[in-house]
Order: C-alpha cells, then sequence, then structure tokens
C-alpha cells in the first residue's frame, strides 16, 4: 500500500487558526505527521521593543490569544510588576482572580464549541457558545470590552467592580453550574461521543513532560500540578479547589478535565465574590519604568503554563520580552506522538482536544 | 537524589547562585554557567531531578549575546534560571535536543530569531519566518520601520 | 435485563431530549439570537438572553470630542498606542477656544479603543467614549475623523445619552 503526504490546513475547519498538520496516511492510519507554524507571526516581541510599557497592554491581549485575553494581561503585567517589585493591593488581586477565572469558563466554553463542532455535535457547539455569551457580557460589565479587556494596570485594576456585580454575577454562576452539568450528561450519554474520544489520542505522561506540555493536557495524563494551588500567585491561596486530573491519557479525560476545571472556576468565583475585601483596587504610587533588571511570571492560562520573561534597562521601553506560549508546545508534543496510528477521521478531534490558539503559537 | 540547591550550590561549575522565590512556595534558582561547560551542568541538573526546559531567552548584552534557559522540575516546582553568555562572533551552542525532545522548537525558535546555532539540532530550520528569509528579527541590529505607519 | 434496557431508554433517549427541550422552550422565551441590522442591542435590554443587568455602562465604543472644551494639551496623542490619535491644527472653527487651535483627530480604522486616551485626557466631559458601536463604512478614508467630525459625533452622543466613560481631570469643561 503506497503512503501519502495530506495538507490539513492552512485553511481547513480543523485547524482553529492559521496552521499546516502534514500528515502521511496509509490508508485510514496516519503513519507520520508533521506541524507547520508561522503564518500568523507577527512579531509581538520585536513590536514591545518600541513601544513603552503602558502602550504595550492593549497589545498584549490583541497579539497573544484572542480567546484568553485576559490572563495574558495578567503575564505582561506580573513580569512588569516583578521587576518594579510591588505588592498590589488585596482588593485588587481579588477582582483580578473573579476575571481571571470568569476568562477561563469563556476560554473552556469556546473550546468546547470548536471541539464538539469537530466531533459534528452541533448542539452541544451552540449551547456553549450561548453560555460563552454570559461570560462575555459579564466582563463586559466589568471591563467593558468583550474580547479585548485593557483592564489591568501596574500595580491593580483600572476601575473597581461595578456596583451590584455580585449580585448580578451569582445567579448567572449558579444557573451555568446546573447547565453544565445537564450538558455533560447529555454528551456523555452519546455513544457515538464515547467511541469516537475514549482511547483516541493517548499522551504518555513522561512523554508530556518532556515536550514541555502543561495545563489542562498535562493533567489529563495523570500528572497532578497546578500553579494556582502548589505555587498560588494573586490570592489564589485563599480559595478552596481541587485540581481536575485524569487517568488514561486520552481525548476524553482532556474533555472531562475542562469540565471539572469550569465547575472549579465557578467556586473560585463564587468565594472570592464572597469574600471580597474593601479597600484600594489600584496601588497609586508606582514607579513610572521598571527599574534595571529581569523577572519571570508564570502563571496557569487556560491552555497550559504561560510565562512573560521581562528584561529591563531602565529605560522606557522593554529591552526584551519573551512570552512562553502553551499551545506552542503543547503543538510541539501533539505532532506527531498523539495522532500516529488513529484514523484519519479522528484527527480533527484528537487535535482540537489540546486546545489550540493559533494567536499565541506565532505571536 | 539530592536536594537541586544543595547541589547547585555545592557545584563548582554554577556561579553567581542566588535562591528566590517566584511565586509562593515555588524556588527560583537563579545562576550563571560558562559555555564550555554548559552541557555539562545541564545534565547534571538533568539527573537532579529537572524534568524539562521551559523556556529560552536569548538577547543582547552588548557585544555578547546572553541565552537564559528556564528550567523547570514539574513535580517540586523548582525553577532554574541558568544564564550562558556567548560571543556574537562565534553564535553557537550545543543543542539540548538529545535531552529533552522539547527542546526542539525553543532553539528553532532562537535561531530563526537570532540566529544561534545549535550543535547537534536535527533539524535546525526556521520555524516562524519563512523558510528562505535571511533576517534576524530580533537583534537589536534590526530596525523596525516605524515611519511608515505609526 | 429489561430493567437495565428500560434505564438506556432513560438514560441515553429521554434525559438528553429533556435537556434539548427546555432549551428549546427556553429560547422561545427569551431568543439568543437576534436579526442584527434590523434589530440591535441597546443598553438596558432585557429581550434577549444574556446577563440581567446594565452591561453597557463601562463599554468601549466610539469617541466623541467636545471640542470647545479641549485645551490642546496633546495627552491623548501621547498616550496612544499606536499613534491613531494625532495633533491636527483646525482651521475657521469658532468652537476652538485654544490659541493653537489643535486638536485630536482619530483614525478609526486603526484605532484600538483601549480607552487610554480618554484616560488620559485631563479635562472632564471632553473625550468621551460611548456606547456605539456600529459606525461602518465602505471606505476606510470615511473613518478618518477630524476633529470637527467627532465634535459632531459628541452633539450626537449626547442627545441620544450614550455615554459611558467620560474623561475625568481636574480641568472643568469651559463651555457647554
Amino acid at each position: 500500500m503506497s503512503e501519502m503526504w495530506i495538507n490539513m490546513g492552512p485553511q481547513h475547519p480543523m485547524t482553529h487558526g492559521l496552521w499546516n498538520l502534514r500528515v502521511k496516511v496509509d490508508g485510514e492510519r496516519i503513519a507520520d505527521a508533521r506541524a507547520e507554524i508561522g503564518y500568523l507571526h507577527r512579531g509581538i516581541e520585536k513590536i514591545a521593543e518600541i513601544k513603552t510599557y503602558t502602550e504595550f497592554i492593549p497589545l498584549s491581549d490583541r497579539f497573544l490569544c484572542y480567546a484568553s485575553a485576559m490572563s495574558w494581561e495578567m503575564a505582561y503585567i506580573g513580569a512588569v510588576e516583578k521587576v518594579m517589585n510591588i505588592e498590589i493591593p488585596k482588593r485588587a488581586s481579588y477582582i483580578r482572580v473573579i476575571v481571571l477565572e470568569l476568562q477561563r469558563i469563556a476560554s473552556h466554553l469556546m473550546w468546547l464549541a470548536s471541539w464538539t463542532a469537530d466531533l459534528g455535535l452541533l448542539t452541544m457547539f451552540l449551547y456553549a457558545m450561548r453560555e460563552r455569551e454570559q461570560f462575555l457580557d459579564l466582563m463586559q460589565m466589568i471591563t467593558g470590552g468583550r474580547l479585548h479587556y485593557v483592564y489591568m494596570r501596574f500595580g491593580g485594576v483600572v476601575k473597581d467592580l461595578p456596583e451590584g456585580f455580585k449580585e448580578i454575577a451569582l445567579p448567572v454562576l449558579d444557573q451555568f453550574e446546573k447547565r453544565l452539568r445537564d450538558y455533560k450528561h447529555m454528551m456523555d450519554e452519546s455513544e457515538v461521543f464515547i467511541l469516537r474520544t475514549k482511547g483516541k489520542g493517548i499522551w504518555e505522561k513522561e512523554y508530556a513532560i518532556s515536550m514541555g506540555v502543561t495545563g489542562p493536557n498535562l493533567r489529563a495524563s495523570g500528572v497532578k500540578t497546578d500553579l494556582r494551588k502548589e505555587t498560588p500567585y494573586l490570592s489564589y491561596a485563599d480559595f478552596d479547589f481541587d485540581i481536575a486530573t485524569g487517568t488514561a491519557c486520552d481525548t476524553y479525560d482532556r474533555y472531562v478535565v475542562r469540565m471539572i476545571e469550569m465547575s472549579e472556576s465557578i467556586k473560585i468565583v463564587r468565594e472570592a465574590l464572597k469574600k471580597l475585601p474593601d479597600g484600594d483596587f489600584k496601588l497609586f504610587s508606582i514607579p513610572r519604568v521598571p527599574p534595571k533588571g529581569s523577572a519571570i511570571f508564570m502563571s496557569e492560562d487556560p491552555r497550559g503554563l504561560s510565562a512573560a520573561y521581562l528584561v529591563s534597562d531602565g529605560t522606557l521601553h522593554p529591552y526584551r520580552l519573551k512570552f512562553r506560549s502553551p499551545t506552542y508546545f503543547n503543538i510541539q508534543g501533539a505532532v506527531p506522538a498523539i495522532i500516529v496510528n488513529e484514523r484519519i477521521a479522528d484527527v480533527p478531534s484528537i487535535i482540537g482536544s489540546i486546545d489550540v490558539c493559533l494567536g499565541e503559537v506565532d505571536r | 537524589m539530592t536536594d537541586l540547591e544543595t547541589v547547585i550550590k555545592s557545584n563548582n561549575l554554577f556561579k553567581n547562585v542566588s535562591v528566590t522565590e517566584y511565586h509562593k512556595n515555588g524556588k527560583l534558582i537563579k545562576t550563571e554557567i560558562d559555555k564550555e561547560n554548559f552541557k555539562n551542568g545541564i545534565k547534571i541538573l538533568k539527573s537532579n531531578g529537572i524534568s524539562n526546559l521551559l523556556l529560552l531567552t536569548p538577547y543582547e548584552t552588548g557585544n555578547n549575546i546572553t541565552i537564559t534557559y528556564h528550567l523547570f522540575d514539574v513535580h517540586n516546582k523548582i525553577l532554574v534560571e541558568l544564564s550562558v553568555s556567548i560571543e556574537q562572533g562565534s553564535m553557537e551552542i550545543e543543542s539540548l535536543t538529545d535531552l529533552w525532545d522539547g527542546a526542539n522548537w525553543h532553539e528553532r525558535e532562537a535561531y530563526d530569531m537570532f540566529g544561534i546555532v545549535f550543535k547537534g539540532h536535527p533539524n535546525l530550520e526556521r520555524i516562524l519566518q519563512m523558510k528562505d528569509s535571511d533576517r534576524f528579527p530580533l537583534r537589536k541590529s534590526f530596525k523596525l520601520n516605524v515611519e511608515g505607519n505609526a | 435485563m429489561k430493567d437495565t434496557r428500560s434505564k438506556k431508554v432513560y438514560s441515553v433517549v429521554i434525559e438528553p431530549m429533556t435537556t434539548t427541550m427546555k432549551q428549546f422552550f427556553r429560547s422561545l422565551i427569551r431568543p439568543s439570537t437576534l436579526l442584527y441590522p434590523f434589530e440591535k442591542l441597546e443598553s438596558g435590554d432585557k429581550k434577549y438572553f444574556g446577563v440581567n443587568g446594565d452591561i453597557w455602562s463601562r463599554y468601549r465604543g466610539w469617541i466623541t470630542l467636545n471640542l470647545p472644551a479641549c485645551i490642546s494639551c496633546g495627552a491623548c496623542a501621547r498616550a496612544c498606542p499606536n499613534k491613531c490619535c494625532v495633533m491636527e491644527k483646525v482651521v475657521d472653527d469658532p468652537d476652538s477656544i485654544t490659541k493653537t487651535h489643535m486638536h485630536p483627530r482619530i483614525d478609526f480604522a486603526r484605532c484600538l479603543f483601549c480607552e487610554l486616551c480618554v484616560q488620559a485626557c485631563p479635562v472632564t466631559d471632553c473625550l468621551n467614549m460611548t456606547s456605539i458601536y456600529d459606525i461602518t463604512e465602505y471606505d476606510r478614508k470615511d473613518l478618518f475623523y477630524t476633529p470637527k467630525d467627532l465634535y459632531v459625533m459628541y452633539k450626537k452622543a449626547k442627545m441620544e445619552k450614550k455615554f459611558t466613560t467620560m474623561s475625568q481631570g481636574k480641568v472643568a469643561s469651559k463651555k457647554e
């Protein structure tokens, strides 16, 4: 049987962005695969060097992942704050936790929608997109933007939570928690769904670690690791939540881990709203530019471990700003390891299950 | 397996060791190493629990290029920030792809953006830019044309 | 045997069906979508699926300029991340009260709507954001707004009460 190479992408609904997955097929089986990225490269790390620190905040959520802009704002601002060596007020860090967790839910819902569309479950696609709309509404209420927030500043956030936000947000969370249970039940009872996900796309634990795979994908492979829990930043130490882990390392477990993560995020937001302390939402006396030095800020992005490494030379512009994009390494670890020996029809669902976002891969 | 911090502090390959925290409970060990001992140093770290290469950041410091390796221990949450300095004239350093497969795209990106050659890399080619590009955009000598668009 | 089968019918057919039917009836009461150019989302609208609160009070929409209040300080132009907001001389305009007649013009084709200019403005009620989100043109040159155009937008937004974030500053607006 002759083998041949097939291009999936750059223009292909499976790619969720622009990248080229070249697969070598032997009949229906995948024999080998290569990933080609770079179609969306905009040179953000170079642009950062000609912008001032404040000017780069709106760009940090546009140039990186457009589905979870807030967590990238956090990564950038966290790195700058580390170099400045400032401690933000308690209320500011609570507000940050609230918006980051709302963002995580919105991002996971976006993933759920696109992944179920890959599988052909269009009902779930519509439901997930609609639920996401509620969280975008909440974000719009807090920040004024639906996708690009420009909400965080050095030393806190730009505006306090709006009046009566708690009363509006809590019913939304309660309602969503109930519906999430319904949806999960609806999916799990679908035999087609189980057949197409269980045992597909096995990601071995040791291999995943050495490839730099992080986040829900690594947790689904059985590694209990979460920066929010184990090395708490902001005020994550104050909240009670669990780390979701899987055991089977397959597509189905990656789905389960993300579903549990959503309900854990709801718990965190609810608790943070309840415990929200009084005080300033921003530290008003901060240095204009960071001093000479370097710092790394790591955070738990919806897609994995994201980091920003800033080298400052004391001028108005960052000297060097480097972002670690989790999806970059997730794709590196996924191709060809988790699609080899699978059927070609399963490739979209397996690749979709790692939550690809090309905005942050190509930067 | 002994504690990573004591290993680094007792070994004279590693210079200027300082220990801080990147987050609560997360130890950050900053250190420097010479180019000659670089691979040996990384091997020592790997045998003492470092599980993957988290971030590879080259940047220019005067006539040299400093490459900062962030090496992460997933299980114990220890981050090692290892800096190695190479001269602009001979932009060569040993590749880490034989230790971790995950170093592959890190090094391809560093080659793409800075032109650093990693010896022993299986396929060192451009990853984000076009294959036939001859530019190394993140070097300071590469100037952005800001007049046209700003 | 029969018992597990009826259980399966319940969990495989009836329960997921209930979820879908619930959604169906819910969407009859409160639709999830709207026929966009004919119907528009307005602030305080509770007819459609979404949260039950005022989500528009901080919206970052079209930017307007109260030209008579502008003091030509140029803070907005300096704050703009991609320099789409640039100071420009306004000729023959009785509304302009400064000596230099330099006021911001905004190229909305390149605007990020990041609100940094509004936050930088030192005058109260001068450079304001509105909840207007649907201005589209066939030519991108038409999205190039001179200070006078921005003042026209200001008057329109003021009449329709569309302001969301108003510039806050120590300098009070000089002319209403």
